[in-house]
């Protein structure tokens, strides 16, 4: 008892944060009325207090501010990477599962084979490849996700394919495609719409990295990753410039994580 | 030292302090606390591996110059106050219409390879760096670049270098590593593979000897026993006290700083300003400030924003670089009022220090009058519906503080609704950006002993002359100025143009960079030349 209560508040506390990190992202001028880019000499370096709760950075810019403008960025390539390669994925999934087995092979070997790198390192690669820069790291983390995808989407298109209700739309004369759109594709997107929850937070990470490491977007912007890189030589004297967005990253993505996994119970009929 | 008036300006009391130390100890950096002990080793961390940029006579690299001093000795040496002493020449002679340098060499000099230091080998090493395959850009400038006519062998220890037109810089700039010799085997066997470097090709004559080379990690000398050449009035003479140096590459500056304080390091360079209060009192702090020109803004007048000299100087004064300066800098390095730094000898133009400063209703008024008058959505200026925007490009890394100063100028900027765009760019990048000339300006500092570095960056057709100025007044200026040897005409000359430029804002100064040098005191003896570079042939580790 006391257990799921437990458990229940840890989800709802994470949907809130979630919740809030989304307005953020939508609407960040309603938590703060200072615009993220402006300097102030005299306040550089300002420890957490009343005027500046997070503190202010180098060049006296507040980090309140600054981490919530983050929150599009970082919320828009987790978001928006995830969809793309759930996208991509359910597509070139469903071909792969439909088609026949020589293709079938060949094509699942080479998923086999990029999931055999870690997907921080495929996106790195994919970096190399288009060159840094904003949009290019949320292409570069969409693709590093992508065989995941492909790879659910397939064995949920075989088992849909096996299915009672695809067999008898078959029988009934209906056309391949219009079999693979009506009745495959809608029930292999459930589980995958799952799995994507939990993987918007890898692929924030993934970005964060990126950015982390100067091949996204660039200063002034603010973005967690960036904000984390900036206040890294300071940890000594002035550890805030650093761990607030640190601590942004790790909620949102356990937040992300918590709530994925509870919808993935939820799916598979377990309770908790 | 450090006596001509002009010349050398404090830079805040630790400068002063330090300076005066130097003075007092004949310009040793560091004086360990424990007893000298013969033998042992050093450690050194710094900022970058020069990874193929290891040949002295390519390389731009200031790294590279740190890391080469160690192994490549040159004819002559430069004193911390720009003296000129002999090396491995014992004299020399300057023909009366300045047009050929005669050189009197050591005969005792071998390299490391047991090759003898004659005057062919010194043929060979000049002859290398001007070959055009060599690349040489630095070394080749500093040898006089169209000036340099050629080196002729006399005799075995004498050897002559011939201009086509007097070149007053010559005598500083051979001290430098760039116009350092390679065993002239090295330089018929391993010629491409110089720029790679390493032992057995990375070979000089100097007090030590490059043993390892481990790219992206760590280089590791071993002192040359059989030394017995070092500058004339050097306080270390014979072979290096110490056995081994070692140098880590720490590329975070924040690890370097630490890897001090814990002593896993013992020296580091290019110590970074802001965390000096973390190494405290327990350690010796050597800054130098940088000759040569101050870390500036180059602004490319070719491009449609910075072809009007109203735009150039509201942009110069449209911004509280003294509050940037010192916010970043936090009272280390000073606010640059030239374009030259105070410490390049014999051309500082002090007068400058009261022109320049901050007024943005005076850019305000510039820009309006400029045209710039209408301000768009985003309230940056507009003419003809096109926003008032530069482009400004980095070559990456950039150093921490660099960025957040980046910062502050660009903001100070767009409140004078002047959009700055600043585009940090892979080494590959910057380089096509930048031989494209599509950008509107860019940054750096460049250090030289010589203020004749100026005809580099302002001459028509310099290498560095990123602002594209080409400019036959002074174009003629930066000739006279290096054609005379008369050190009263030459400042004159170099007054002249710093004034110019105050005048017309083509290259915005911002801070005259300084080279700290940061020790533990467990070792002691370690010298720093006029760049505040290490020299450690009579460094040495106590008990």
């Amino acid at each position: 008892m006391r257990a799921r209560l437990r458990g229940r508040l840890g989800l709802i506390s994470a949907a809130l944060f979630l919740v809030v990190v989304i307005v953020m992202a939508i609407a960040p001028w309603i938590f703060t009325p200072i615009d993220p880019l402006t300097t102030d000499t005299s306040q550089i370096l300002q420890s957490p207090g009343w005027g500046h709760p997070f503190g202010t950075d180098q060049t006296g810019r507040d980090v309140f501010t600054r981490v919530v403008y983050g929150a599009s960025y970082s919320l828009g390539v987790g978001a928006g990477a995830t969809a793309a390669a759930l996208i991509v994925g359910v597509v070139v999934g469903t071909l792969v599962g439909l088609a026949p087995r020589v293709v079938d092979g060949v094509a699942m070997r080479g998923v086999e084979i990029l999931l055999a790198f870690p997907e921080f390192l495929i996106a790195l690669f994919a970096i190399a490849v288009l060159g840094p820069g904003p949009i290019n790291v949320a292409v570069a983390v969409g693709v590093a996700a992508l065989p995941a995808y492909i790879r659910v989407a397939r064995a949920e298109t075989l088992v849909v394919r096996r299915s009672g209700y695809v067999e008898a739309a078959k029988g009934m004369g209906m056309h391949p495609l219009r079999v693979a759109v009506s009745h495959v594709v809608p029930n292999t997107l459930r589980p995958l719409g799952v799995i994507a929850t939990i993987g918007i937070g890898t692929t924030i990470v993934a970005a964060a990295g990126l950015s982390f490491l100067g091949l996204g977007p660039q200063d002034p912007t603010p973005e967690w990753g960036l904000l984390l890189s900036g206040g890294r030589n300071l940890l000594g004297q002035a550890w805030w410039v650093a761990f607030f967005p640190g601590a942004m990253i790790t909620l949102t993505v356990v937040s992300a994580t918590v709530v994925g996994r509870r919808l993935r119970r939820a799916r598979e009929g377990r309770r908790s | 030292m450090f006596s001509r008036p002009g010349s050398f300006r404090i830079a805040g009391s630790l400068a002063l302090v330090v300076s005066a130390a130097l003075v007092l100890a004949g310009c040793s950096a560091s004086s360990g606390a424990g007893e000298k002990v013969e033998g042992g080793t050093i450690t050194f961390g710094v900022d970058v591996d020069p990874v193929g940029h290891l040949d002295v006579h390519s390389s731009q690299l200031d790294i590279n110059a740190i890391l080469q001093r160690p192994v490549f000795d040159s004819l002559v040496s430069q004193t911390p106050d720009g003296t000129i002493v002999p090396w491995l020449a014992t004299k020399w002679q300057v023909s009366d219409d300045q047009l050929q340098y005669t050189f009197t060499l050591r005969d005792d000099v071998t390299f490391s390879d047991g090759e003898k230091f004659d005057a062919a080998a010194v043929k060979a090493n000049f002859d290398h760096l001007v070959d055009p395959a060599t690349e040489s850009a630095q070394a080749s400038s500093l040898i006089g670049g169209a000036y340099y006519a050629g080196t002729e062998v006399i005799d075995p220890t004498t050897v002559r270098v011939s201009f086509t037109q007097p070149y007053a810089p010559f005598l500083a700039n051979a001290a430098s590593v760039e116009l350092g010799f390679y065993s002239p085997k090295v330089l018929a066997e391993h010629a491409n593979e110089l720029k790679a470097g390493g032992p057995g090709i990375s070979v000089g004559s100097g007090p030590f000897i490059l043993s390892k080379y481990t790219p992206g990690s760590e280089l590791v000398y071993t002192k040359n026993p059989n030394y017995n050449w070092a500058p004339e009035g050097a306080t270390a003479q014979g072979p290096a006290n110490i056995d081994e140096l070692d140098v880590k590459i720490l590329p975070e500056s924040s690890v370097r700083t630490s890897a001090l304080t814990s002593g896993q390091v013992d020296v580091i360079g290019d110590t970074a300003p802001s965390s000096l209060p973390q190494i405290g009192d327990g350690f010796t702090v050597t800054p130098t400030e940088s000759p040569g020109v101050p870390y500036s803004l180059y602004l490319n007048v070719t491009r449609p924003v910075f072809s009007d000299v109203a735009v150039r100087k509201a942009f110069a004064g449209g911004f509280d670089l003294d509050a940037a300066v010192k916010a970043v800098f936090n009272d280390s390095y000073q606010r640059a009022y030239s374009i030259l730094g105070p410490t390049t000898p014999d051309s500082y133009d002090a007068a400058l220090e009261k022109s320049a400063s901050f007024d943005a209703d005076a850019a305000n008024d510039a820009l309006d009058a400029a045209g710039w008058s209408e301000r768009d959505s985003d309230g940056y200026r507009t003419k003809n519906g096109e926003r008032l925007s530069a482009r400004w490009i980095s070559y990456t890394p950039v150093n921490e503080d660099n960025a957040n100063l980046a910062n502050l100028i660009q903001d100070g900027l767009k409140k004078i609704g002047f959009e700055v765009v600043h585009d940090q760019l892979e080494p590959g990048a910057y380089l096509d950006a930048y031989l494209a000339g599509d950008y509107d300006l860019t940054d750096w500092g460049f250090l030289s002993a010589d203020a004749d570095v100026l005809r580099s960056h302002l001459g028509t057709g310099g290498y560095q002359n990123a602002s594209h100025l080409s400019d036959p007044e002074i174009d003629a200026t930066l000739a006279s100025a290096v054609a005379t040897t008369d050190t009263s005409k030459r400042a004159e000359l170099y007054t002249k143009l710093q004034q110019w430029n105050a005048e017309n804002a083509v290259i915005v100064p911002l801070y005259v960079p300084e080279y700290i040098l940061a020790s533990s005191k467990k070792v002691g003896g370690i010298e720093v030349d006029i760049h505040g570079w290490p020299l450690f042939s009579g460094a040495y580790v106590t008990k």
